[in-house]
């Protein structure tokens, strides 16, 4: 339990600073490189500097964190995404309602960011270690094979995506589909790497230099991971049986 | 106070941030790795590295890093969901396992150390675009690739649904109510099925 609570409170004291700076920051895009997401920005508009509000919203979506946590261990996007910005705030603003001196101020955020993300994260961690073994042995017993077929509906549903999104997304998509398949057992991979190269050569052309960049890095991605991965003897010895099949067509 | 903010708000503090949030992330991988618990990331990802189908892990989250790398410094935003938490959560970290590096992320000190190493290298990829690609190049893709994400969502409750009506029955019955009393109150019904699925999972535990 001890290791639990000294690594949670590195964990999230860490990233809490990073994410509270961050979302700081936000409010000066494009003069500044920010990270967050345009969502978090609206979303904290939205509580306009009010404690309450951004407490309440913080905090409702910690109530979700913890739920999803405490069946299945994983915490979901929303603890860094929503919670430790909008909490942090929260508290910012408790003392001063001024928002240009508290949450514009991505070193008080980084700071209140990372007690906030430290506190919460162990809070999490440590009502999750409290969950008998037998039901998280269950949860995972129900997980499995629900994860196997989302495997299958995820590669459709990029296939499907890169076919509706016009011609260079759709043969980009296939082909790099395929050979991922035939290389790493998934199309996943290869479906997105296609999606994005099929749209970058749209939108700036086939003799622009990035897509000459993005074009020539496909191959030599695919080639190397096929290489590496020992496909090519793979593939030789899956047409090798045209040997044995032409002589009986003679 | 002036001072560290103005610190704060120089553009090459971006290193230090990107390189603290890859930090936290891969601590947390860590700590659902070999704690079970703390994964700060989504469900589909966590059980892709749990279920060892790592270079499936390193697709599914690889292809969203390196769309949100391009598009990060074009508008001046990196999205931490996709770039950071999914991107390093759960591609780096699935292609880690798939290349041997795993027993970096299973020791606590190397799990930060490579965070703080893939953090750095994020971004000084963002910063190098930011300053060196010229204006008017279009990334495009990641649109499309939000699209499949919130579809994969809408499929992922009917998925677990029949995954817990076909693991025993107790568990089928509760996650059924816990998804109908979600849907009732307008919320996406994955939470419900997963709430009923653990209070059954309390009372008949299925262990064979």
């Amino acid at each position: 339990m001890l290791t639990i609570i000294l690594k949670s409170l590195v964990i999230g004291g860490v990233a809490g600073a990073g994410v509270g700076a961050g979302a700081a920051r936000m409010f000066f895009v494009p003069k500044v490189q920010a990270a967050g997401a345009f969502r978090t920005i609206g979303e904290m508009n939205a509580c306009l500097g009010d404690p309450v509000a951004h407490f309440s919203f913080g905090f409702s979506f910690y109530l979700n964190c913890a739920v999803q946590g405490l069946a299945t261990g994983c915490f979901e996007q929303d603890f860094l995404h929503r919670v430790v910005p909008n909490v942090a705030a929260g508290i910012l603003t408790l003392k001063n309602k001024k928002i240009e001196e508290t949450v514009y101020d991505p070193f008080k955020m980084a700071v209140v960011g990372s007690i906030v993300g430290a506190v919460l994260y162990t809070i999490l961690n440590m009502s999750v270690s409290i969950v008998p073994a037998t039901v998280s042995t269950t949860m995972t017993k129900v997980f499995t094979p629900a994860i196997a077929n989302m495997l299958i509906v995820m590669q459709v549903l990029y296939l499907i995506a890169a076919l509706d999104n016009g011609k260079y997304t759709g043969v980009w998509g296939v082909v790099l589909g395929a050979v991922s398949y035939l290389v790493t057992g998934n199309a996943t991979p290869g479906l997105i790497l296609g999606i994005l190269t099929g749209k970058t050569i749209e939108l700036n052309g086939v003799k622009s230099k990035i897509s000459i960049v993005f074009i020539i890095l496909m191959i030599v991605i695919w080639v190397a991971i096929a290489y590496f991965r020992g496909f090519f003897p793979k593939l030789l010895a899956g047409f090798q049986a045209l040997s044995y099949i032409l002589p009986l067509y003679m | 106070m002036q001072k560290m903010r103005d610190l704060f708000m120089k553009d090459w503090f971006f290193f230090f941030i990107a390189m603290a949030i890859c930090t936290g992330v891969m601590g947390s991988v860590h700590m659902f790795m070999v704690h079970n618990t703390g994964y700060l990331n989504g469900l589909a990802g966590g059980q892709l590295l749990k279920a060892g189908d790592y270079a499936t892990a390193a697709g599914y989250g690889g292809g969203f890093l390196i769309a949100r790398v391009l598009e990060g410094p074009l508008v001046g935003l990196i999205d931490i969901g996709g770039g950071m938490m999914h991107g390093v959560g759960c591609g780096i970290a699935g292609l880690m396992y798939e290349i041997g590096l795993g027993w970096m992320i299973e020791n606590f000190f190397l799990s930060l150390v490579s965070g703080a190493t893939i953090g750095l290298a994020i971004a000084s990829i963002v910063m190098g675009i930011r300053y060196l690609v010229p204006k008017g190049i279009q990334a495009g893709g990641s649109d499309i690739m939000m699209g499949v994400g919130h579809q994969l969502s809408a499929w992922l409750g009917p998925l677990f649904l029949i995954a817990a009506l076909s693991t025993s029955i107790p568990i089928g019955v509760f996650g059924t109510i816990g998804g109908a009393l979600f849907y009732v109150r307008g919320k996406n019904i994955v939470g419900g099925i997963i709430i009923g699925m653990f209070i059954a999972a309390f009372f008949w535990p299925v262990l064979a």
